[in-house]
C-alpha cells in the first residue's frame, strides 16, 4: 500500500507549471465558452437529457435562466485567468460547465467534453492559484504542489479512453476483415456531410493496409492511455500521441476534439516555457500587489464579458477556427515531445552501447 | 488523508466498469467519464449501411414535398442528425402537442402561402456503394406521421 500512496503522491509538476497552465486554461475554455442561449429555440418536447440529473428537469430553463449561467460562467474563467479566488472560482467554472454543457446534450446527442469541467474541478486542489494569481501576490504562505490531483485527473483521462476502447473492440474493430475506421470515415463523408478540406483525399485509399492498422492503432492508444498513468513519462508519451491522433482525425474526418488537447495541456511543463522566455529577457511587468488588483478588478469583468459577447456572435466558422488552431497547436506539441523522446531514445541506446563495449578492447589499444 | 486519497483511486478505477455496465443496461449516462466509441463497423464489404431520415411535408391541396431534414430543425450548434433523430423517431415524441405545434409555425414560414397539414419522416436504411457513391439503395423501416391539422392533439 506503501507503493500505492508513493505513486499517487508523485509528480513532476511545479507550482509555476500549474500557474501557467491556469492561465492557459482560462483563456482556452473562455475562447470555448459554450452558448445554450440557442436551445431555446427547440420547442419544449424536444428537451430528453441522458440518464442522470438533467432528469430531474422538466423542461430547459427560461432564456434568462440560460443567459445567466453562461455569463456566470465567463465570470468564474475570467477569475480563474486572473488567480482570484482561484479555488472557488474554478469549482464554480468546473460546475457550471458541467451545467451548460449538460443542457445542450439533452436534445439527443452527448458531446465529450467532460475532461474540461473535470480540469477546473480537480487541478485547482494541485494548487494551480499558488503562482502567476491576484491571490499568491497578496499571500504570504508558499504551499509545494500537490501531485494527486494530477495523478487522478490522468486516471480519470484513462478511464474515459477506455470507455472507447472497449466498445471498439466488442463491435469488431480487430477483425482484420472490417475496417471499421474506413467505414467510420465514409459514413462522416457521405452521412455526415464532412467533406471540408482533405476529407476527400482519403476516399481514394481503397488498401485495407491503411485502413486495418487505423483500427489497431486507435484501441491500442485509447487503451494504453489507462495503463501508462502508471508512469508520468509513458503518460506524457501518450497523450502526446492522442494530440497527435486528434489532428489526423480532424484532418480525415473533419471532427474537432478540442477539449480533449486543452485537458492535456495541464501535463505539459508549462515552467521550463516561462524559464526559456525569462533566459531571452521576457519577463512580466514588475508591479506592486496593490497595482495587480487594480487591474483584476477592470480586467476580470472585461475579459468575462468580452468573451460571453464574442461566444453569442462569432460565426460557426470563426469559431471552428479558434477550435482547430487549438488542436494543431496540440498536436505540434505533442509531436515535439515525441521527437524529444525519441532522441533522448537513440541517445541513450548509443551511450548503452558505447559502455557495454568490451572494456578489453581499449586494453588491447593501450 | 491518505485513506480518503485511497478511497478515491478506488472509485475512480471502479468507475470504468460501473459506467460500461450502465451504459450497457440504460444508456449513457451524463455527466459521465465517456469518450466517444464509434462502436460498430458501417462498412460491410464496400457498402455504406446508415439511417437516414426522409421527411416529406403534405399540403392542404394534396400536394407533397420532399425537403431535407436538416430545414426542419432551427440553426443550432448541435448535430442536427442526433436532434432530429432524438425528436421524430418515436411517434410519441414525434406526435407530441407542444411538438405539432412548433411545426406548424416552422413549416408555415418555411412554406409561406401554403397550408402544411402533415409531415411524414420515412427512417430509410440507405446502402451506399463506396466503390461508386451515387450507387444507393434505399429501404423504409419505419414511417412516422405527423398530423399538423387545427383538430390534431
Amino acid at each position: 500500500m506503501k507503493a500505492f500512496d508513493r505513486w499517487v503522491l508523485s509528480g513532476p509538476f511545479t507550482t509555476r507549471d500549474l500557474g501557467v497552465y491556469r492561465i492557459v486554461f482560462g483563456i482556452a475554455a473562455l475562447a470555448l465558452l459554450p452558448n445554450a442561449q440557442f436551445l431555446s429555440s427547440y420547442p419544449e418536447s424536444f428537451f430528453n437529457p441522458p440518464p442522470g440529473p438533467f432528469r430531474l428537469l422538466d423542461a430547459l430553463p427560461p432564456l434568462g435562466v440560460l443567459v445567466a449561467l453562461e455569463l456566470a460562467l465567463a465570470l468564474a474563467l475570467a477569475l480563474v485567468v486572473f488567480g482570484v479566488v482561484t479555488r472557488v472560482a474554478s469549482i464554480a467554472a468546473g460546475l457550471l460547465m458541467i451545467v451548460l454543457f449538460g443542457l445542450s446534450y439533452s436534445f439527443g446527442k452527448i458531446d465529450h467534453t467532460i475532461f474540461l469541467p473535470l480540469v477546473a474541478l480537480l487541478v485547482v486542489w494541485a494548487g494551480w492559484g499558488s503562482a502567476y494569481s491576484i491571490d499568491s501576490s497578496v499571500s504570504d504562505a508558499a504551499r509545494p504542489p500537490r501531485q494527486w490531483p494530477m495523478r487522478l485527473l490522468a486516471l480519470l483521462i484513462g478511464v474515459g479512453f477506455a470507455t472507447a476502447a472497449a466498445p471498439k473492440v466488442l463491435g469488431g474493430w480487430l477483425r482484420p476483415g472490417t475496417q471499421a475506421t474506413e467505414g467510420h470515415y465514409w459514413y462522416e463523408l457521405l452521412i455526415d456531410g464532412r467533406d471540408a478540406a482533405f476529407a476527400p483525399l482519403f476516399g481514394n485509399i481503397t488498401t485495407p493496409v491503411f485502413w486495418e492498422p487505423l483500427d489497431w492503432i486507435t484501441i491500442l492508444l485509447e487503451g494504453g492511455i489507462l495503463l501508462s498513468v502508471i508512469n508520468w513519462r509513458a503518460f506524457r508519451i501518450l497523450i502526446s500521441f492522442a494530440a497527435v491522433f486528434h489532428v489526423g482525425v480532424l484532418v480525415m474526418m473533419n471532427i474537432l476534439f478540442t477539449t480533449n488537447v486543452v485537458a492535456y495541456a495541464a501535463f505539459v511543463p508549462w515552467g521550463l516555457a516561462v524559464a526559456w522566455l525569462r533566459d531571452r529577457g521576457v519577463r512580466a511587468p514588475h508591479l506592486s500587489p496593490r497595482a495587480w488588483i487594480v487591474m483584476a478588478s477592470v480586467g476580470v469583468p472585461l475579459l468575462a464579458l468580452c468573451a460571453w459577447l464574442l461566444s453569442i456572435s462569432l460565426p460557426l466558422e470563426v469559431e471552428n477556427g479558434i477550435k482547430l488552431t487549438i488542436i494543431i497547436v496540440g498536436g505540434l506539441v505533442g509531436a515535439a515531445y515525441l521527437v524529444s523522446q525519441a532522441v533522448a531514445l537513440v541517445r541513450w541506446i548509443s551511450r548503452t552501447r558505447a559502455d557495454d563495449r568490451p572494456s578489453g578492447r581499449r586494453e588491447v589499444g593501450v | 488523508m491518505r485513506i480518503a486519497l485511497r478511497l478515491i483511486f478506488a472509485l475512480a478505477i471502479l468507475l470504468l466498469p460501473a459506467q460500461l455496465l450502465f451504459q450497457r443496461q440504460f444508456d449513457q449516462p451524463y455527466p459521465g467519464v465517456f469518450q466517444p466509441s464509434f462502436a460498430g463497423t458501417p462498412l460491410t464489404g464496400d457498402i455504406l449501411k446508415a439511417q437516414i431520415p426522409v421527411v416529406h411535408v403534405e399540403f392542404d391541396d394534396g400536394a407533397s414535398e420532399e425537403i431535407p431534414f436538416e430545414d426542419v430543425l432551427p440553426d443550432s450548434k448541435l448535430l442536427d442528425k442526433s436532434v432530429f433523430k432524438s425528436a421524430f423517431f418515436l411517434e410519441d415524441r414525434a406526435t407530441a402537442p407542444d411538438t405539432v405545434k412548433w411545426l406548424r409555425g416552422d413549416l408555415a414560414r418555411m412554406f409561406p402561402g401554403r397550408e402544411p397539414v402533415g409531415m411524414t419522416v420515412d427512417w430509410t436504411d440507405r446502402r451506399i456503394d463506396i466503390t461508386g457513391a451515387t450507387e444507393t439503395t434505399d429501404e423504409i423501416t419505419k414511417t412516422v406521421v405527423i398530423d399538423l391539422t387545427e383538430g390534431a392533439r
